[in-house]
């Protein structure tokens, strides 16, 4: 870690002789320094492309920036003025000097998240802004984040002027304070929360050289949860979670869980294996009819949850457990089970009926299931080996909210005895719950408002024959959805759409995803009330009309908005 | 003291100029004529040299012509008398006297040149000579103050005496009435009532109305180009589409009476559709000097169907706040602002747009509820 400190401070020496060598007289672009880079930063200026930017990366007036996933740079002026750009942020720098004076200087970001620290100059303001608001900064250190159709100024020492650009609405962000400007117009300030000031302190922290944390913030923590074996109440399982699409570096991961129904959460630490978190439940702790569940991961100093809404929505997964059915004079008792675990909507559910402890001998079993709403059972003879029945339930038919089943098991006796497990069958099936299918997200291009974009959507996670899928798209506040049928390639459907149908704020969006059975599900369920949105960039429309005074003066009548 | 003197020469040569016609025969007369140009302002001190105190021997048009019937010698006098009604005052004498004796054959005119310094031929003589004192000063005191002849009506009166008989030969009388309306040319005003500046017409025949203290007035009107930033230059930078006059010109009948015209058929240069002009109408005064004029102040007029206004007003008319405010500002008057298609085209971001994109435009950003209008003006 000192090696480090010492490097940067070499570092931001250099940066600072190299400045002092300017004139002191002509005016000039103001110039600044990436003096610290982490992954994949590029540089463009105003008339080459896109190039890989490197430590001590002189940057001139119009030169842009950008940080890739899990990316940083640091930007270092001449006053010492810092900026952190974090991931996924692409900033424009701007300005002018006259010797050591600093006349203007501003930085545009279109989109990201940036930690800054400027130094208090009695002649000028540092100005930050997005195409939504602008922050006109005076000593002071702060966070700035643009999110598409809302803008965040996070202020932990000093203040700024906070303008919404569409609007006009200007208030002052005080220290402790949050500045939130949205694409409707509105502005407002309101006590900045731990989480927006930890942000700004573990940003300030990155700038002192600690590699280690520099992808804590802004990094989407996705992971992929298994139980194993399938939970069945009185059987310990395994609960894995999967963090390797999250690419950040994991400190610990902490399981909570708790039978359905009650009210404390069970704490477990879980195993990690570079981005692989395991625990084992304790077989008194697996409980029917199903367990609820919530992980807490820390990535640097925060702790993130998973799912976001933590102890308040957690997720769930069935815990099997034994039932019993006579029948002839034959009581046999199975637990039955599924894999995956959680079940996912349209996967291939395998299923599991354990009959170890029938002493009978058993001829076949077949499984009985049916979708929601279906009248009649599907049947599937099961496999059986070692009084073990398995069947594999097709995708297709793995369809929220939930599947009824019941197993018909023959005995190998002279009288061809069946029982039914559960006793009643069909008029008194069992249920598994089948979450909703959420995974299938379209991939959209950077949508800015009156422009076409392109959307993907990769299917290749459902195992059922897709024969469409549609977008159906609209403007806000627009009545009705616009259907957008997409090209399937593979398992990647794309479409394009019109730059008319395109509108800042945000695109609200739909699903409809037809299956080779005919069935069609929305994603999200109920996407036609509560449809999921995209941010669009806002443009700034211009109408000029030129005219003329009754005194002869050419006026032109300039209208603008933003959409 | 140079004043006075200055003022008691001018009085001086105001009465001079009223005795300065004198003529005498004791035959019968073919003809006597009194001629005086009518002027609405007069200035004194062209009719009167101060130094000498007497009629200045350069004023033109004003004459007597006398003549007899026969070719014979005719010794004559004229009778002189000049009377005076003030504005809102009573007619008086201001002096009236006789001429000495003088020779006619046949014919004379008598010009101010007779009565110039120096001259001796014809003179009024000191015996039967009045002046009205009293009168005198008055006229002395308003030349103080301008040295014009005072508002009033003007009457010359003059007869022809046989020198041998002592009296009047017939037919020997003249007389001449002048009003003057104005001390100075700046009583006279013209000031156009309609249209109002910056008004748009969309028929190519307006009517004009103004009011006026003058006698007669001269309408003219010029076309605005692009390259003119103000009524003056278009009044100064090019020729008039238009110039008629309600009075007599070089022998050219009045082109019309009254206080109003309408845009003829006949004109110079029609009106055409999306072009601005600039009307003028002049008071035209009388003086000794020649004609004056004195312009309204100039209006500038469109002639427009202002389709993009009106799209402009039922979209913006529908808003509240500073976008209205400052709209509603520069479509009214003074600003009185309207498109103008000579000064460039309509853009859409860019992008040169017709009004029916613009109608098209507007309609959808009417429907947008939140729609955030920012509206400025820019000079050029």
């Amino acid at each position: 870690m000192k090696s480090k400190i010492l490097i940067i401070s070499i570092l931001a020496l250099l940066v600072l002789l190299s400045l002092g060598q300017k004139s002191q007289q002509d005016k000039k672009d103001i110039s600044a320094y990436i003096i610290k880079v982490i992954r994949d930063v590029d540089m463009k200026a105003p008339t080459t492309g896109w190039q890989k930017a490197v430590p001590l990366t002189k940057l001139k007036s119009g030169y842009e920036v950008k940080t890739d996933k899990g990316s940083l740079a640091m930007i270092l002026f001449a006053d010492q003025s810092k900026l952190i750009l974090r991931e996924k942020s692409i900033v424009t720098i701007k300005g002018e000097v006259q010797g050591k004076e600093i006349l203007s200087r501003s930085v545009h970001m279109d989109r990201g998240n940036m930690i800054f620290n400027v130094k208090k100059s009695e002649s000028e303001q540092f100005r930050f802004s997005s195409p939504i608001s602008v922050a006109s900064i005076r000593g002071t250190e702060g966070g700035y984040i643009s999110g598409g159709n809302q803008d965040l100024l996070t202020i932990s020492e000093g203040l700024a002027e906070f303008t919404n650009s569409i609007s006009g609405n200007s208030s002052i962000v005080g220290a402790g304070q949050t500045g939130i400007a949205d694409s409707s117009g509105k502005l407002n300030v309101r006590k900045a929360n731990k989480k927006e000031l930890d942000n700004i302190q573990s940003g300030a922290s990155e700038g002192e050289g600690q590699q280690e944390k520099s992808t804590e913030k802004g990094v989407v923590i996705a992971g992929t949860i298994a139980f194993d074996p399938s939970p069945t109440e009185g059987n310990a399982t395994t609960i894995k979670l999967d963090l390797s699409q999250t690419d950040t570096t994991i400190n610990t991961v902490k399981f909570h869980y708790r039978r359905q129904g009650a009210t404390d959460y069970t704490q477990a630490e879980m195993i990690l294996d570079g981005k692989i978190a395991t625990s084992e439940i304790p077989a008194d702790k697996v409980l029917s009819p199903s367990l609820e569940y919530y992980f807490v991961i820390t990535v640097g100093n925060q702790n993130l949850s998973l799912p976001s809404g933590g102890a308040e929505s957690p997720g769930s997964v069935a815990v099997s457990a034994s039932i019993s059915s006579s029948a002839g004079g034959i009581q046999i008792s199975a637990t039955p089970s599924f894999s995956p675990s959680p079940v996912r909507s349209f996967i291939n559910l395998d299923s599991k009926l354990d009959m170890s402890n029938v002493t009978v001998s058993i001829n076949s079993v077949a499984l009985k299931y049916r979708r929601s709403g279906q009248a009649s059972f599907n049947t599937l003879d099961m496999a059986l080996s070692n009084k073990v029945a398995t069947s594999t339930i097709p995708g297709i038919d793995v369809q929220p909210p939930e599947l009824e089943y019941y197993f018909i098991v023959k005995i190998a006796d002279s009288a061809g005895t069946e029982i039914l497990l559960p006793s009643d069958g069909a008029s008194s099936p069992l249920k598994l719950k089948v979450p909703p299918l959420t995974r299938i997200v379209p991939a959209f291009s950077a949508l800015k408002s009156k422009s076409a974009g392109i959307v993907h959507v990769n299917f290749s996670s459902l195992q059922a024959n897709v024969t469409g899928i549609s977008l159906f798209h609209k403007k806000e506040n627009e009545a009705t959805f616009t259907e957008l049928i997409l090209t399937l390639s593979g398992q990647v459907a794309t479409g394009r759409l019109e730059g008319d149908k395109v509108k800042f704020p945000k695109l609200e969006y739909y699903l409809s995803i037809k299956f080779e059975d005919g069935s069609t599900v929305i994603v999200p369920e109920n996407g036609e009330t509560a449809p999921l949105s995209v941010p669009v960039q806002a443009i700034q429309r211009e109408l000029r009309i030129p005219g003329q005074t009754g005194s002869l003066q050419k006026k032109v009548l300039v209208l603008k908005w933003s959409e | 003291m140079i004043i006075n003197k200055k003022v008691h020469s001018v009085a001086l040569g105001l009465t001079l100029l009223l005795l300065c016609f004198v003529s005498m025969s004791n035959a019968q007369l073919e003809r006597i004529q009194l001629n005086f140009e009518t002027y609405e302002v007069i200035y004194l001190t062209d009719f009167v040299d101060v130094r000498s105190q007497k009629l200045s021997p350069n004023v033109t048009g004003i004459s007597l012509d006398i003549e007899f019937k026969d070719e014979n010698r005719h010794q004559i006098y004229i009778y002189v008398e000049a009377r005076l009604a003030l504005l809102n005052e009573k007619e008086d004498y201001i002096v009236r006297g006789f001429t000495n004796k003088f020779d006619v054959i046949k014919k004379k005119t008598l010009v101010t040149s007779h009565f110039a310094r120096g001259s001796s031929e014809i003179y009024i003589v000191d015996e039967g000579y009045q002046e009205n004192k009293q009168l005198r000063k008055k006229l002395e005191n308003i030349a103080n103050k301008n040295p014009m002849a005072p508002p009033g009506t003007y009457r010359i009166i003059m007869k022809v005496y046989d020198f041998e008989t002592r009296k009047p030969i017939p037919g020997g009388d003249a007389e001449k009435t002048i009003f003057i309306p104005f001390s100075t040319v700046d009583e006279a005003f013209v000031e156009i009532i309609y249209p109002k500046t910056g008004s748009a017409f969309n028929n190519l025949a307006p009517t004009f109305n103004w009011t006026t203290s003058a006698n007669a007035v001269r309408v003219s009107v010029f076309e605005a180009l692009t390259n003119h930033r103000s009524p003056q230059d278009a009044l100064t930078g090019g020729s008039p589409s238009l110039v008629r006059k309600s009075y007599e010109d070089k022998n050219r009948t009045a082109d019309f009476s009254g206080t109003s015209l309408t845009y003829p058929a006949d004109a110079e240069r029609k009106l055409e559709q999306n072009k601005a002009y600039v009307l003028r109408v002049e008071a035209r005064v009388v003086t000794n000097r020649g004609d004056v004029f004195r312009p309204s102040q100039p209006v500038v007029f469109r002639i427009t169907d202002d389709k993009v206004g009106q799209m402009l007003d039922n979209f913006l008319n529908a808003f509240s706040g500073s976008a209205f405010v400052t709209y509603s500002s520069l479509r009214s008057e003074p600003s009185n602002w309207v498109a103008w298609p000579a000064y460039g085209n309509i853009v859409l971001d860019g992008r040169t747009i017709n009004e029916a994109d613009l109608q098209t435009l507007l309609n959808e950003l009417s429907g947008r509820s939140e729609l955030k209008l920012q509206l400025g003006i820019e000079n050029q």
